[in-house]
């Protein structure tokens, strides 16, 4: 009546029946179809260009007319272009300078907002707007907010004392309206950085309290390498955007990045070579390059980030 | 506490005056950081109902004098450069992105987040790697492709991609969907329904504020995006605001004035947007960058 | 109503084995529990039987008929789930007519049944409410409304009564058990609380690990134990377990006392007595020592644990309120009726 199996030690196989084939498992189909649609979209918009991209960047392409292969030309002449290397040199000054320094404001900001008080909720709001402000209008106030004589900006700076320069017309400083530009919107590091303090455990926080002789080590011993893979994490975003820097750029310094060229970023250029000179071979290999670049840059980051980035679980 | 007996406090509170001392000082400071990041947002609201030359006056008049309300309704009517239909045009383009991405977004996330098939992970690899991708290196064929079927200079470049989804909102959405317990899915499965029917009917409504959230965002990211319209789009009648505005500054560099203005009709939709609906905003942050 | 058959059911995980090879049969109309510890898969099992989980190996059989690759919803069963998956942003009302409506039922016929299972559980004035708007208890109902108003062949129950607090959970077991009664339905219930187990089956199902350990009546798994594993997981407190040495018709225990054990071959075995078989007696008949480690006061009856000298405890369970206190000499006779005798295997002797 009812079959008792023995336990354990007896080794008796269990029947060998075939193994069934699922037929129409629902589920796996569903999850298939439902991804169907991405998946296309995927190879269509992004693994595709990317193969495509590659392929362009080797031949002489006017967009009339068809390709013709004309194997690293384009690469050859991308390194003998002043114009790429001033605007590569531009670039990579700019992201090197405006990434490290936004991280560093957010994570400062991030820590004052780390109070609850009454005015909590406007300090939050009010430091997440400048991220809701359409590039080319934000530059185009910045440009006027920078203006030597009507501006606000410079006319503080003489108030305390200080000599500031021309920003819009001194190729020295001209570089620094765009850094200063990427700097106001930083809401959303902000943002990562505050979810990520408050992700830390009350009484991790009080213990690290009870344990520091001064503030400011519970600072840098504890909250900072907590926040660790926030760190990592918008340095890595930080570095693909500011690579990729346009709309501001275009605004503030034209296509020639004016002044002298202090202006000129190498989407701009990437931008000019392929709608203005047609050049499409060209700017594929422009834009290869940046690739491997960032991809280089990326891959570093990551490399070094096991040494100095936190993570769950892990002791150090 | 003292407690009171007869009327009179047993003990008197003690008030800590050094906590005082540093909330003023800490209110302060934030106040002057706040000053400092909305001061953008204030010149451009004034300079918008200035005259250019009172843009440029010396001394600067930190509030216009008088207001120049007529702005706006002077360059919404300018003839040579059609501000209100471009207004209209964002509204379009964003409404439409938004909803084919609310759309398409949700159907792939439920995939990632709620159902269990062979290579999903490996898809959802590629979709991390495809969020991290420059676009500079993927626009280019892209671009191509679509002169090649003769649709430049439509908003179909711009909208259609959408209808098949985007990493980031698919990567934003799947946290919410993995929200939801199977076992509401395996009771509708027993109850009879579609794959299908369950995802519209039963895990959908569970996510529905983060349907909004994304659809948020996505309003917001494409009232502001610039380079798709501008390589896409050449007639001005077509342009959506962001990049009207940009044309008309570089037409007429010299009108700062109707430029502010433009700015402001610009950013203050979004800003507006923002203010009534800021919790929504949080979560949807909060809740992707925890990854 | 439809009796269940498993035959030679097994599931992997990758490579892992969780279900190795499972035969059953849940006879129509019986209550049948599954039981064992977390992780001995009769969730899993129970999901097989539903269809949320593949089978690997092996028929399912609802009724007479293989359902094995029939979807959920065509194979007769009824689930209600440990969180009660009720659909939060339906009604009650909705929640029990959703299946009927998917399954194409005409819209008077879903009402009359809603209506008429909504009678039987006494929740008619929940209908127009949504789950949260009610209590754990009324949740609960709606969850087995909506598996009754399906008129399946078999119901099924996993965890149910779970998240419930101590009182309700009673009260749930005894209308569980009438529903029972009467529907005459043919129900599985999984369950770790082996006090449940007892209380509501028909049949237990002892799983562990993925095997079906012993199948058979409260009385007979509680009795008759087949294994050490049955043994030892059925009865609470759980059953004394002392290692012996048999030979000559005796049972020699680690300490030294010999027990007349007619027939018992030589080897090691296990020798299996229940805590109310063993009693606190005097010195000169006691057949183990040891010192009070703890005692438990449960009103009418105690519980006492005994470290033994050799290291080994023993628990006695005695009725009414024991003298004995934390680090006093405890003398112990065994009561030899109904002791199980488990061979070097496991196997019960």
């Amino acid at each position: 009546m009812d079959p008792v199996s023995p336990m354990g030690g007896a080794v008796k196989p269990p029947p060998r029946l075939p193994r069934r084939r699922r037929a129409g498992r629902a589920e796996a189909r569903a999850g298939l179809l439902f991804a169907l649609p991405w998946m296309v979209g995927l190879a269509v918009f992004t693994i595709i260009p990317l193969v495509l991209t590659f392929y362009i960047s080797q031949t002489k392409f006017q967009i009339t007319g068809a390709p013709r292969y004309i194997g690293l030309q384009n690469y050859a002449a991308i390194w003998g272009d002043a114009a790429v290397w001033r605007s590569a040199g531009n670039t990579m000054m700019f992201a090197v300078i405006s990434v490290p320094i936004k991280l560093a404001l957010a994570l400062v900001l991030a820590l004052m907002l780390n109070r609850v008080t009454a005015l909590s909720g406007f300090y939050r709001t009010v430091f997440y707007l400048p991220f809701l402000m359409p590039a080319v209008a934000g530059s185009l106030v910045f440009i006027l907010l920078l203006n030597p004589s009507a501006g606000p900006v410079n006319l503080m700076l003489q108030g305390m004392g200080l000599n500031p320069p021309d920003w819009l017309r001194d190729p020295a400083a001209a570089l620094w309206t765009l850094i200063l530009l990427s700097l106001w919107p930083l809401g959303v590091e902000t943002l990562v950085f505050l979810g990520g303090l408050q992700n830390i455990p009350k009484d991790v926080s009080e213990a690290a309290d009870l344990d520091s002789p001064r503030p400011w080590h519970k600072l840098v011993w504890v909250t900072i390498p907590l926040l660790t893979p926030m760190i990592l994490f918008n340095l890595i975003i930080g570095i693909i955007y500011s690579f990729q820097v346009f709309t501001q750029a275009l605004v503030i310094g034209g296509t020639t990045g004016r002044p002298a060229e202090a202006t000129l970023m190498y989407m701009v250029v990437l931008y000019r070579t392929a709608f203005r000179y047609f050049n499409m071979g060209q700017a594929a290999a422009m834009a290869v390059v940046l690739f491997v670049v960032v991809l280089v840059m990326t891959l570093l980051i990551f490399r070094t980030a096991r040494s100095w980035v936190y993570y769950e679980g892990d002791s150090r | 506490m003292g407690l009171l007996r007869g009327g009179q406090p047993l003990t008197k509170r003690r008030t800590a005056p050094r906590k005082l001392g540093q909330s003023l000082i800490y209110h302060a400071v934030m106040l002057a950081i706040a000053a400092v990041f909305l001061l953008p947002f204030y010149w451009m609201a004034i300079s918008a109902f200035k005259t250019t030359d009172e843009i440029f006056a010396r001394p600067v008049t930190w509030f216009p004098d008088p207001i120049h309300w007529a702005n706006v309704p002077d360059l919404l009517t300018r003839t040579d450069f059609p501000f209100l239909r471009q207004f209209f045009n964002s509204v379009f383009y964003a409404g439409s992105v938004a909803a084919a991405v609310v759309f398409s977004c949700s159907l792939a996330a439920y995939s990632f987040g709620c159902l269990r098939w062979r290579g999903r992970n490996l898809v959802f690899g590629l979709t991390v790697c495809a969020l991290l991708m420059p676009a500079i290196v993927t626009f280019l064929p892209v671009y191509l492709g679509w002169t090649k079927l003769g649709l430049n200079g439509t908003y179909w470049p711009l909208i259609a991609p959408y209808l098949l989804g985007d990493a980031f909102y698919i990567f934003m959405l799947r946290q919410f969907f993995m929200g939801v317990p199977r076992e509401l899915m395996d009771a509708a499965r027993l109850d009879g329904a579609s794959e299908f029917r369950i995802w519209w009917q039963i895990v959908l409504p569970q996510v529905r504020v983060a349907l909004v959230i994304v659809g948020l965002f996505a309003v917001v990211y494409t009232w502001n995006e610039f380079f798709g319209p501008l390589i896409y789009l050449q007639d001005r009648e077509k342009f959506p605001l962001s990049l009207g505005l940009f044309t008309f500054q570089a037409a007429r560099a010299r009108e700062w004035s109707a430029v502010m203005t433009g700015a402001l009709i610009t950013a203050l939709p979004m800003v507006i947007l923002f203010l009534l609906t800021q919790r929504l905003f949080r979560q949807g942050l909060a809740s992707s960058s925890l990854k | 109503m439809g009796a269940v058959q498993l035959t030679g059911v097994r599931k992997l995980f990758g490579q892992l084995e969780v279900i190795k090879g499972v035969d059953l049969t849940v006879a129509d109309g019986e209550l049948v529990v599954f039981v064992g510890p977390s992780g001995c898969g009769k969730s899993t099992l129970l999901r097989m039987i539903a269809g949320l989980e593949d089978v690997d190996y092996g028929d399912i059989r609802i009724a007479g008929a293989d359902v094995t690759e029939l979807a959920p919803a065509r194979r007769g069963v009824a689930m209600v789930f440990q969180n009660y998956a009720l659909y939060p942003h339906m009604t009650a009302y909705d929640n029990l007519a959703y299946g009927l409506r998917r399954a194409g039922m005409a819209r008077a016929d879903v009402d009359a049944r809603v209506q008429e299972t909504a009678a039987l559980l006494q929740i008619t004035e929940l209908l127009p409410r949504r789950p949260k708007a009610m209590s754990g208890g009324q949740r609960q109902r709606v969850a087995i409304g909506r598996a009754i108003v399906r008129k399946p062949e078999v119901f099924l129950f996993d965890e149910p009564l779970s998240n419930l607090d101590a009182s309700l959970r009673v009260e749930m077991r005894s209308q569980i058990a009438r529903l029972h009664h009467d529907l005459k339905a043919t129900m599985i219930f999984v369950t770790h609380d082996q006090v449940e187990a007892m209380t509501l089956a028909d049949r237990i199902v002892v799983l562990n690990a993925g095997r079906v350990e012993q199948v058979g009546t409260p009385r007979e798994v509680y009795h008759n134990p087949a294994n050490l594993f049955v043994a030892g997981f059925i009865g609470s407190p759980a059953m004394n377990l002392i290692p012996a040495t048999a030979g000559q018709g005796a049972l020699t225990l680690p300490w030294g006392t010999k027990l007349d054990w007619p027939g018992a071959s030589a080897g090691s075995v296990t020798l299996g007595l229940r805590p109310d078989r063993l009693s606190l007696v005097a010195e000169s008949q006691a057949q183990a020592t040891g010192q009070v480690t703890l005692v438990e006061h449960l009103g009418d009856e105690s519980i006492l644990h005994i470290r033994l000298a050799g290291g080994a405890s023993l628990t006695i369970k005695a009725p009414g309120d024991v003298g004995a206190r934390l680090g006093d000499t405890a003398h112990i006779g065994f009561d030899l009726t109904n002791a199980a005798l488990f061979g070097p295997d496991g196997l019960r002797l």
